[in-house]
């Protein structure tokens, strides 16, 4: 809401600067997101009366003017219209500044001297009017200074207010707060409005159908209305709330609804056919033509004002263009109603439409303001339309239960924390009128006034008493607490173990969106079959780039080297750890929880000393040996199935037979979906199972006391023997072998692998003759194998 | 021979060493079998018998003294001769050494484990919720209605009628206390989305919920505990202030401001001019949510809180352009 602090002063006296009220009702929980300050940017600019008029000789459509300026007449060649004898203007003469930094000069128009202007609000600066020139009211005095005139600079407060604070969308209800905080009381709007007779029962019928839709309804007319501008203080005001100055009637509904928080429509009576209204649910579909010139489908349900043959108005949300105010509207019917939020909400939200109008419907309005805001549109539209009255009211009502809250002092204090006596939170909740009406030895029976629908129980007060009492008024305690046991999940322990392996290990750790979409399934050539190619859809994604839940993590990675290396970093060691999600019927997704590490280009540049080569597989398979080593898992690599993956230096990873991931390099048709115009190595692992299996419990083995020895073997291996199988087996000969280290391999006409094979005793210092005996072995165990022989 | 006259041979066999050669003969002369000391020792037998044992003492000290100088000698011959053979008789010490390659954790986790610390260290237990929710925890048991906006296809993510992308971490509030009973006092860290992206919004983003449910829990309690928070967080001398404020879920509810810690107070641009920067949104657990979950709020009370960490990490780490985060620029996550 914004809220003019200029006319918030009509309603409270004593107004606090506009900084510190801003910062007083945010503490009261009505947050003033910013103070817009307002001010002329015209300089020099006084209040004139035309003392004379006469047509200038040689261009009929421009007049001569005499302007009274309080000590001399000017003289002034104006080409408006609405130049009317004796009518106080808007007078710029010579030396006075206009926006744009415009400075008023002596001019000689067509042999006739002009030493000033007359102003239009367009050329002050003050509105979008260029009708004409600025008339001012009658009770301004000439000579006055215009920027000295108090409407024409002011502040204007935004508030934020809570959803549920319907009566907060008016300066009225901002000026009950502000009286609170100011221990003030509001003063209403000065009118008197003439009600005599009971003669609109001859010009219309109102029938309400359905008195739960719409529990009050008042309708109220003027005829012999004219249809102009509103003053300019009305329109004035309507726009720095923020709304747009139409006509006379139209700003005058608004204008009440801003002040007072009624929402009010005004018909022309002479469009309703057969003169009458009817306030009823619909309960067929069908379009009707709103004032914006919209067809609207309306719905069973939607409430509706109708006239004798059909809809004139969607009650609540918008007039219908067939009975709006019209330029020779005469006779204005004026609606003032509060109509059940429940249905403005539903129709609106349809709609997709949020209405001044129906913002206030949907949060609840004050039921028992409903007539006087009625009242006071009608004074206004006689006042400023030079209306009559017609006598009378229409009106239907049904009766409002009075709510009533029962709040015990003690439970109060409990709640809070504090120690507020008795007198003070009575004293507290009247400055925001919840009077108590009973009073007993515990507490206060506090009847709820009608415009306040966010205060259904017990604890709604209690909030109101911290709200205005001030937070800052209740004390901070620690409480008393029973210690007790924060396990660690066995997830929380190996998930924290493996980011620290990870660290060590110089990956960086990246976050992406949990989503992907079609174009990462096909880049990862994942086929329908697979799982990963049936994904989660979101029915309202944020892009068609994600509109999937994800299944594994493997593109956000991508996504993220590539915008790496598109920006000249190319060496990367990156992980993610992050949640995957998959389909289940009748239930929620699975969530799982995956890893995936990656590393591209080599591990830096530039050093002086040295050079380095860039990753291979070997690099990414020593990151998952030494994880899996800090986990505690024997792993095995097996032939994969990945397409993903260049088929010649890649592997499906299983721990114990239970396949948890795969690794390996990336294919190059992969990586152009991404733009990586670089090899890349990737695994990607099930966590879940990790922690599953994972086993960091340690127990300490003694270290030997005896020295160790070692030999090494070189042997040809033939291509299709995995060497991995030879060291295994050496390893399998005898306890004494306590590592097997390959430590050269070759290939000339064939492969040449060679082994340096440790050995140790626990028992004592191994003789030579130990060792000897040991190497034979070695030798003849794997020379045995086909493709296996000694190099000698 | 007096110790004297041993000690002034001794120096004088030291100084005149030049080279190793000189001072491995040295060192036989001295230290060698048949060497001085050997002979000195030899002779101890004609030593009258009062003296020899103090004359021992300190011929032996003398020896030890002389075996160090000559280690030390040895070693530095040493490494003479080992940069003789790298070419150079010094390094030059400015040239770059080598940096090791270590890997960072991304702010959000920085900022997560910094706020699970802090709650840790107040007795909350760490729990989880799915991120893939029930309307009817995302909102139906927070009390947040039907028509409510935040329902809006504009702000929730939808996949299917009645399940979302959780829109806050507060279900895990209401799974929480449907899981066990009173007292509660749990923090659930995580993601959650909603339909958003701008300079101040992602798709997703993170977030701490905190829960404590007991007989007898009081807004000041809400007020001390998140007063703990943070100072801890954001320094002992931060301002805190508490705010009413609106969620359907809380009441009495309060916004969580801390004064402005780029312009301490003034006012600037990132606190608009306020002096103040919102750090969380808390309160009361709603007298409804509590019935939801089946308990009685005439029997217990509790208070909730929820703060997004991206909004805590671009306080604490002057960071204005929230996709900052999602990026994964090596050149931003290399500075944390």
């Amino acid at each position: 809401m914004r809220v003019p602090y200029e006319w918030l002063g009509e309603f409270v006296d004593n107004l606090p600067e506009p900084e510190i009220l801003a910062e007083k009702l945010t503490l009261v929980g009505l947050e003033v997101e910013s103070i817009e300050k307002i001010s002329p940017e015209f300089r020099g600019v006084t209040v004139g009366r035309i003392a004379q008029v006469s047509e200038h000789p040689k261009r009929p459509d421009l007049k001569i003017v005499k302007v009274d300026t309080g000590e001399k007449l000017v003289q002034v060649v104006c080409g408006a219209k609405n130049v009317f004898l004796n009518s106080k203007v808007a007078f710029a003469g010579l030396g006075a500044r206009l926006p744009g930094n415009i400075i008023i000069e002596k001019r000689e128009i067509l042999g006739v001297f002009s030493e000033g202007m007359l102003c239009s609000e367009k050329e002050l600066g003050l509105s979008e009017d260029e009708s004409g020139i600025f008339i001012l009211p009658d009770e301004v005095e000439v000579g006055f200074l215009l920027e000295n005139l108090s409407w024409t600079k002011d502040f204007i407060l935004d508030v934020n207010c809570a959803p549920n604070r319907g009566d907060l969308l008016s300066i009225l209800g901002i000026a009950r707060e502000v009286a609170s905080i100011t221990k003030s009381k509001i003063r209403l709007p000065d009118f008197k409005m003439e009600d005599k007779g009971e003669d609109i029962k001859d010009y219309i019928s109102l029938n309400v159908l359905d008195l739960d839709a719409c529990p009050r309804y008042v309708l109220r007319m003027i005829e012999d209305v004219k249809i102009t501008q509103a003053p300019y203080w009305m329109r004035w005001r309507i726009s720095k709330c923020g709304m747009r100055p139409i006509n006379s009637v139209v700003d005058i509904t608004n204008y009440v609804m801003l002040e007072l928080g009624q929402p009010l429509h005004a018909f022309d009576y002479e469009l309703l056919r057969e003169r009458k209204i009817e306030v009823r649910v619909s309960t067929d579909n069908f379009t009707f033509r709103t004032l914006d010139g919209q067809e609207r489908a309306i719905h069973p349900g939607d409430l509706l004002i109708c006239d004798g043959l059909g809809p004139v108005a969607i009650a609540g949300i918008m007039g219908g263009e067939n009975s709006e105010i019209r330029d020779t509207t005469k006779i204005v019917a004026l609606e003032s109603a509060f109509f059940n939020p429940f249905f403005i909400r539903r129709t609106a939200r349809r709609m997709g439409i949020r209405s001044e109008a129906s913002l206030r419907f949907e949060k609840g309005i004050d039921m028992d303001g409903v007539d006087y805001a009625s009242k006071r549109a009608i004074y206004l539209m006689e006042k400023l339309s030079g209306g009559r009255v017609i006598g009378g009211k229409l009106e239907t009502k049904k009766e409002r239960d009075k709510k009533t809250i029962y709040v015990n002092i003690g439970r109060l204090n409990e709640v809070l924390g504090t120690n507020f006596e008795k007198k003070v939170i009575k004293d507290t909740l009247e400055s925001i009128y919840i009077n108590a009406k009973k009073e007993d030895e515990a507490g206060f029976l506090f009847e709820i006034p009608s415009f306040r629908h966010d205060l259904n129980e017990y604890m709604d007060i209690v909030e109101e008493v911290a709200r205005i009492k001030g937070y800052e008024t209740i004390p901070e305690t620690l409480p008393v607490i029973e210690l007790k046991r924060l396990k660690s999940t066995k997830r929380e322990v190996i998930e924290k173990i493996t980011r620290e392996y990870l660290f060590g290990a110089g990956f960086y750790e990246i976050i992406n969106f949990s989503f992907f979409g079609e174009k990462d399934i096909s880049a990862f050539l994942i086929g329908r079959s697979d799982k990963r190619g049936k994904p989660i859809r979101i029915m309202n994604p944020i892009s068609k780039e994600f509109s999937f839940m994800r299944t594994f993590l493997s593109p956000g990675i991508l996504r993220t080297v590539g915008y790496n290396t598109k920006r000249g970093e190319k060496n990367l060691r990156v992980f993610e750890f992050g949640h995957i999600f998959f389909d289940e019927e009748n239930t929620l997704p699975l969530q799982k929880k995956s890893l995936a590490f990656a590393m591209t280009g080599k591990e830096r540049d530039l050093f002086w000393r040295e050079r380095f080569t860039e990753y291979d597989f070997f690099d990414i398979k020593g990151v998952l040996e030494g994880l899996m080593q800090t986990l505690g898992l024997k792993f095995s690599l097996t032939e994969t199935k990945e397409t993903f993956l260049v088929n010649t230096d890649s592997a499906d990873i299983s721990v114990g037979g239970t396949r948890i991931g795969w690794i390996g390099e990336l294919r190059e048709e992969v990586l152009k979906a991404y733009e990586i115009e670089q090899r890349l190595f990737i695994a990607e692992l099930d966590f879940d199972a990790i922690v599953d299996l994972a086993d960091v419990d340690r127990k300490v083995r003694p270290i030997s006391k005896y020295p160790y020895a070692f030999r090494d073997f070189s042997f040809y291996v033939s291509e299709e023997i995995a060497v991995g199988h030879l060291t295994d087996k050496i390893k399998a000969i005898s306890d004494l072998i306590t590592s097997v280290v390959v430590f050269d391999v070759f290939r000339k006409e064939r492969r040449s692998v060679t082994f340096r094979v440790f050995f140790q005793s626990y028992e004592g210092t191994l003789r030579d003759e130990e060792i000897d005996l040991l190497q034979e072995i070695i030798i003849r165990e794997l020379t045995q194998i086909k493709g296996v022989d000694l190099r000698t | 021979m007096e110790l004297d006259e041993i000690l002034g041979q001794i120096e004088r066999e030291l100084e005149a060493i030049k080279d190793e050669n000189d001072l491995a003969n040295v060192k036989i002369r001295l230290l060698g079998r048949k060497g001085l000391f050997s002979s000195l020792f030899e002779n101890m037998k004609n030593i009258p018998q009062e003296s020899r044992k103090e004359f021992g003492k300190r011929l032996n000290l003398l020896k030890v003294e002389t075996e160090e100088r000559i280690k030390k000698l040895e070693i530095d011959f040493e490494e003479k001769r080992k940069r003789k053979k790298e070419g150079a008789s010094k390094i030059d010490i400015t040239l770059p050494g080598k940096i090791p390659l270590v890997g960072k954790k991304h702010p959000i986790t920085i900022t997560f484990e910094e706020i699970i610390r802090i709650f840790t260290s107040l007795g909350f237990e760490v729990t989880e919720g799915p991120e893939v929710e029930l309307d009817y925890y995302n909102f139906e048991a927070l009390n947040i209605p039907k028509d409510h906006p935040a329902r809006d296809m504009q702000d929730t993510f939808y996949i299917k009628e009645d399940v979302v992308l959780r829109t806050h971490t507060s279900p895990v509030q209401i799974r929480t206390m449907e899981a066990k009973k009173p007292p509660i006092r749990v923090i659930a860290p995580g993601a959650v989305y909603r339909c958003d992206q701008d300079i101040s919004h992602t798709p997703m983003f993170h977030q701490v919920e905190g829960l404590m449910v007991d007989k007898n829990v009081r807004f000041s309690d809400l007020k001390g505990i998140l007063t703990v928070f943070a100072r801890e967080m954001f320094g002992e001398d931060v301002a805190v202030r508490f705010r009413p404020s609106y969620f359907p879920f809380t009441e009495p509810s309060a916004e969580v401001d801390i004064g402005c810690v780029i312009c301490e107070g003034k006012g600037c641009r990132v606190c608009k001019d306020t002096g103040w920067l919102e750090i969380l949104g808390s309160g009361m657990v709603h007298p409804q949510v509590l019935r939801n979950v089946g308990y009685d709020p005439e029997e217990v009370t509790g208070f909730a809180f929820g703060m997004g960490v991206e909004r805590i990490a671009m306080i604490k780490f002057g960071i204005d352009d929230i996709r900052q985060f999602y990026y994964n620029d090596l050149r931003f996550l290399s500075q944390f």
